[in-house]
């Protein structure tokens, strides 16, 4: 069966005046069978964006290729184009001034949704984001959740195979975020191909079957997220308040000692390969009468910062 | 009706409806009559009053139209910064990723102005007639409209292929239709006749569709024989055709130069 998503060498460059080209995109191969939701995991200036925009026939690859349901983004640019749905996160992408059923019936007639079949298109995705009873306000009125919801009904207006998430939930309240998820895990049972890119761990965790990590253009690493916490689960951690300056300089020098760190809460963190050497950690740090002591393994958040690095605030290039 | 024409109406129509909201958020009829057509009416006969100064009759006609006319410009050269309203809306990418014709949405997206345009201007011509002594007959007045709406709509597909420069530039739009507008008044016959100009400035004033609207409605108040009235109209079409078929060229254009990245449309 065709994948539903397949990027095959995928570069994109971006010519800045006086400066080499820069490389957004460094060579992408990524597979996503149909029905699947994967997340993209990466600090800002990744290239997740970048690489949404080029499954959404926004943005031209500079080299390599990229299929939708068997429809190349940049030669079959049209066809493609039917079978996607495309949601930017933020509170841009809709006319204000329009109701939330104007807007829904705009883009419905520009993907060649008939009266009859628009109508009832339209009501249902109304009816099931949540938005009937607001149907003929204004959407400038919205909250910034409503307006996602609405982001989210545009993208399904034309019944797309695949739907494409870029931070959607960015901006969100913690209660707004936690409807939207529940939303796209009916997408998913619908049986939809999504791709959506979060910087929220959790999130990717709950309601992705894999995640990728992508950083400086590359791709780190593609994993379901139980094989993403089982490739690093050899690697412990072990946290400690109150340990003495001197205690921290023995820990450093242990054998199996991976990393010694400390918190913005203050706390020593040390973080280990194996099991002998969170034990010899545990017995130097309570041999030095510390008592406020923890072990954990460590959290998709966690395995994000080791494989990108703790330049999440950071924009790459 | 071929499936591309079919989608090129739908892009229109949509279009039109989002040109229709915008329009109705800006002016209720109150704030259009008693606001906007107000300070029109102003302007015309602002420059008509210049015009009687001079002393000359047939001089005075020439202003009121030309002056007349000049609001139908403006008003339509406002097309240069609504087509650019995507931008700031967020909408601009999504229309890339849609299956819009790209030309046939722009040419809906701003046309309230011809059509806001058609209204002030015939009213500013008949009311400034009634105080600067300008002769219609019953069967001129459609005429003038008709003249009117068809300069506003040629003149609309020109500021469409500027407005498609400002999507590149949105920062310079209002400069864009500023200095259009500027050029226009000086050059095309409005207060002074395009032939005290050097001929190049003659012959590229040729390319404005309000050059060729300005003699339409002129040579109808002098009584002029309607093939010569007319020929000019034929000429505003004719202008016109060829500013749509740039405009749309130029918009496919600029989804093709957004996907390869271009940095304001992005």
């Amino acid at each position: 069966m065709t994948a539903a998503i397949d990027i095959r060498g995928v570069t994109r460059s971006y010519v800045v005046k006086g400066k080499p080209d820069f490389m957004a995109l460094k060579g992408i191969d990524l597979t996503i069978p149909r029905g699947e939701v994967h997340a993209l995991l990466g600090p800002n200036g990744a290239g997740k964006t970048t690489l949404c925009r080029i499954l959404s026939t926004v943005l031209l690859p500079t080299s390599g290729t990229v299929t939708v349901l068997g429809h190349e983004v940049v030669r079959d640019a049209e066809k493609a184009k039917q079978c996607l749905g495309v949601v930017f996160g933020g509170d841009r992408g809709l006319y204000n001034r329009l109701s939330a059923r104007q807007n829904l019936n705009f883009w419905a007639s520009l993907y060649g949704l008939r009266r009859g079949e628009r109508r009832r298109r339209v009501d249902e995705l109304l009816d099931r984001m949540g938005l009937a009873q607001r149907a003929d306000e204004r959407v400038q009125g919205f909250s910034r959740g409503m307006k996602q919801r609405l982001h989210l009904a545009r993208g399904l207006v034309s019944d797309p195979g695949v739907l494409i998430l870029d931070e959607p939930t960015v901006g969100m309240d913690p209660v707004a975020a936690r409807d939207f998820r529940d939303l796209v895990r009916e997408l998913r049972a619908d049986g939809r191909t999504i791709l959506m890119t979060t910087h929220d761990m959790a999130e990717a965790a709950e309601l992705s079957d894999r995640v990728s990590f992508i950083d400086d253009g590359n791709l780190a690493l593609t994993e379901s997220p139980t094989t993403v916490g089982n490739i690093v689960s050899t690697r412990e951690r072990v946290d400690a308040r109150g340990v003495p300056q001197e205690v921290r300089d023995r820990l450093t020098g242990l054998a199996g000692v991976a990393a010694v760190s400390e918190t913005e809460a203050g706390v020593l963190r040390v973080e280990t390969e194996h099991s002998e050497a969170t034990r010899q950690v545990l017995m130097t740090i309570v041999a030095a009468g510390v008592t406020d002591v923890s072990r954990s393994r460590p959290s998709l958040e966690e395995v994000y910062l080791h494989l990108i690095g703790r330049r999440g605030m950071a924009v790459g290039g | 009706m071929g499936i591309h024409a079919l989608r090129v109406m739908t892009a229109v129509r949509q279009g039109f409806i989002v040109a229709r909201t915008d329009f109705a958020w800006f002016y209720t009829w109150k704030t259009w009559l008693g606001g906007w057509l107000v300070r029109v009416l102003c302007q015309v006969a602002f420059y008509s009053i210049i015009g009687v100064t001079v002393g000359d009759p047939d001089y005075v006609v020439h202003v009121v139209l030309g002056a007349a006319l000049m609001i139908c410009v403006a008003e339509s050269l406002m097309t240069v910064a609504s087509t650019t309203w995507d931008l700031n809306l967020g909408t601009f990418p999504l229309l890339a990723a849609s299956p819009v014709v790209p030309g046939g949405y722009y040419f809906g997206r701003s046309m309230m102005w011809p059509l806001s345009a058609t209204a002030t201007t015939s009213i500013a011509i008949f009311t400034m007639s009634l105080f600067f002594d300008l002769h219609w007959t019953a069967a001129d007045v459609p005429l003038v409209v008709v003249l009117v709406l068809l300069t506003s709509f040629a003149t609309y597909c020109m500021a469409l292929v500027i407005g498609a420069v400002a999507l590149l530039a949105p920062g310079a739009r209002n400069v864009m239709s500023a200095v259009v507008t500027m050029a226009i008044t000086a050059f095309c016959g409005a207060v002074v006749p395009v032939d005290f100009w050097p001929s190049g400035v003659g012959w590229a004033a040729q390319a404005v569709p309000v050059t060729h609207g300005l003699n339409a409605i002129r040579h109808l108040e002098s009584g002029a024989d309607l093939g010569v009235v007319a020929r000019s109209a034929g000429l505003v079409a004719l202008v016109g055709v060829v500013w749509l078929t740039v405009a749309m060229i130029a918009f496919r254009g600029l989804f093709n130069h957004s996907r390869r990245g271009s940095a304001s449309l992005s």
